[in-house]
């Protein structure tokens, strides 16, 4: 029990020690920002086709409405939502991270999972989740009493886990999900894939077409799945995991069409890096960049 | 302090696991639900997902003369994989898809109440004829299904979800432009 107990005390200092990886949380936290920006600016005349036609509807009750209250802007004026959401997350990028910034970002990519919800994806709810987590992921403003600063350690390394497993879940669940059907197991699935008309990309040549391929990428699939989870939090194999990761993803973007996707869960791969990473990368530029 | 975190973090993958393994047991309103929706996000391609592609094909009628059926979200969708760069054809057909869904839903569940009183209706008619014919027409034919492929005999299967043939002009439009 003791030594549990030490355990415990000891684990708990990665919380209560100092803010955790500051570096590369605030560049995860800056190309969120960016991600979003080109997200709406993207779906911005999509969604006002959308809106042209299409009424939401929202909550009658109070908090509803104000937890909703750009939706309801968006359903009226679509542009003014748009105009001012874009200008806060240019605010909000090029601001020092603070509490405020956070909440009006999770509000906005909230209201814009809402307001595109006939044309959204899984890229919208991913993001708005991560969004959430994101709010006590500040710095700023400063708490100068002592047990004010520890809260403030506290929340911001919890977020930033909850938003590492957050990420991890999203391919454990997919990955059981495929361990458990027979189509996914057999390799069929791929077979399926390839006449998803509405998905699957006509201009590349049938790449899905041999099954002894199917089963290969069927199982390669699940493995990486299943395994992120585990394998993500392990020092030496963190950085190639992510790298499948990305190659993973850049390969249903061109194949399933799905930029979007492919686009959030490479953002949300930043989360798992250390500032020492940045420093590695850092001193490689350095050390190829030509001597003065 | 620490010691709550370390707890906070363990509760939360504990309750996770709980929602995973009990999957449908939770109620809509419940802490269960809400993790069920929004912290164990997925799964994004399950079984029913890839076995069938929804397609809603659209024909109308000018002087007499019927155009052939064409599905404009498919042409739009194979329309940005040439061009990757027109990131709003990708998702062009969506939205017609998703009202066809959820009229689809309303006829499954009987609560369509027919062409002019299903507000979904009526938005995709205002879509149809102002976004995409873009013209005057006599009458409209809509036919949304889907597309089941069997692996057994490699061939496609349509399913019809509906079918209507009306005139466009007689539903009233759901949003004012």
């Amino acid at each position: 029990m003791r030594r549990l107990k030490n355990y415990s005390k000891s684990v708990g200092y990665y919380f209560t020690d100092d803010f955790q990886e500051p570096t590369a949380t605030r560049i995860f936290h800056k190309v969120l920002v960016v991600y979003t920006l080109l997200r709406m600016t993207l779906v911005w005349p999509l969604s006002r086709m959308v809106m042209s036609y299409h009424s939401i509807s929202l909550p009658k009750s109070l908090p509803g409405k104000l937890l909703l209250g750009g939706a309801f802007l968006a359903n009226q004026h679509v542009d003014v939502f748009f105009g001012i959401g874009v200008l806060l997350l240019v605010v909000i990028l090029f601001t020092n991270v603070n509490y405020i910034g956070n909440l009006v970002f999770f509000y906005l990519t909230f209201n814009l999972y809402v307001i595109n919800l006939p044309i959204a994806d899984g890229s919208d709810v991913v993001l708005f989740m991560l969004s959430l987590w994101c709010i006590p992921i500040a710095t700023l403003p400063v708490i100068s009493n002592e047990r004010g600063k520890v809260i403030q350690k506290v929340l911001y390394n919890l977020a930033l886990l909850f938003c590492q497993i957050q990420v991890a879940y999203i391919y454990f669940i997919s990955g059981l999900d495929k361990l458990m059907s027979d189509t996914w197991r057999s390799g069929v699935a791929f077979d399926y894939i390839r006449h998803l008309e509405v998905l699957y990309n006509p201009v590349l040549p049938p790449i899905f077409a041999s099954e002894f391929w199917n089963i290969i990428f069927s199982w390669s699939t699940i493995l990486f799945e299943l395994s992120f989870v585990f394998l993500v939090w392990n020092r030496s194999i963190r950085l190639p995991m992510l790298l499948i990761g990305c190659i993973f993803h850049l390969f249903i973007w061109i194949v399933l069409s799905l930029p979007d996707f492919a686009l959030i869960m490479i953002t949300s791969y930043l989360v798992f890096l250390k500032d020492s990473d940045y420093d590695r990368i850092k001193s490689w530029v350095k050390r190829r960049l030509p001597s003065r | 302090m620490g010691i709550a975190a370390v707890l906070v973090v363990f509760l939360h993958i504990l309750f996770s696991i709980f929602v995973l393994l009990t999957p449908g047991k939770h109620n809509a309103k419940s802490l269960g639900k809400l993790y069920n929706q929004l912290v164990l996000l997925g799964p994004f391609f399950t079984e029913s997902r890839i076995k069938t592609s929804p397609h809603l094909y659209i024909s109308f009628k000018v002087k007499d003369t019927w155009s052939p059926f064409v599905d404009h979200g498919l042409a739009n969708f194979k329309s940005y994989c040439e061009h990757p760069w027109r990131y709003g054809k990708l998702h062009y057909g969506d939205f017609e898809r998703y009202i066809s869904l959820q009229i689809g839903e309303q006829i499954r569940h009987k609560e369509f109440k027919g062409m002019g009183s299903s507000r979904a209706f009526r938005e995709l008619n205002q879509f149809i004829v102002q976004e995409v014919i873009s013209r005057q027409v006599d009458s409209v034919s809509l036919v949304y299904g889907l597309n089941v492929y069997l692996p057994e005999t490699k061939t496609v299967r349509f399913d019809t979800v509906f079918k209507y043939t009306y005139n466009p002009s007689v539903i009233a439009p759901s949003k004012k432009l």
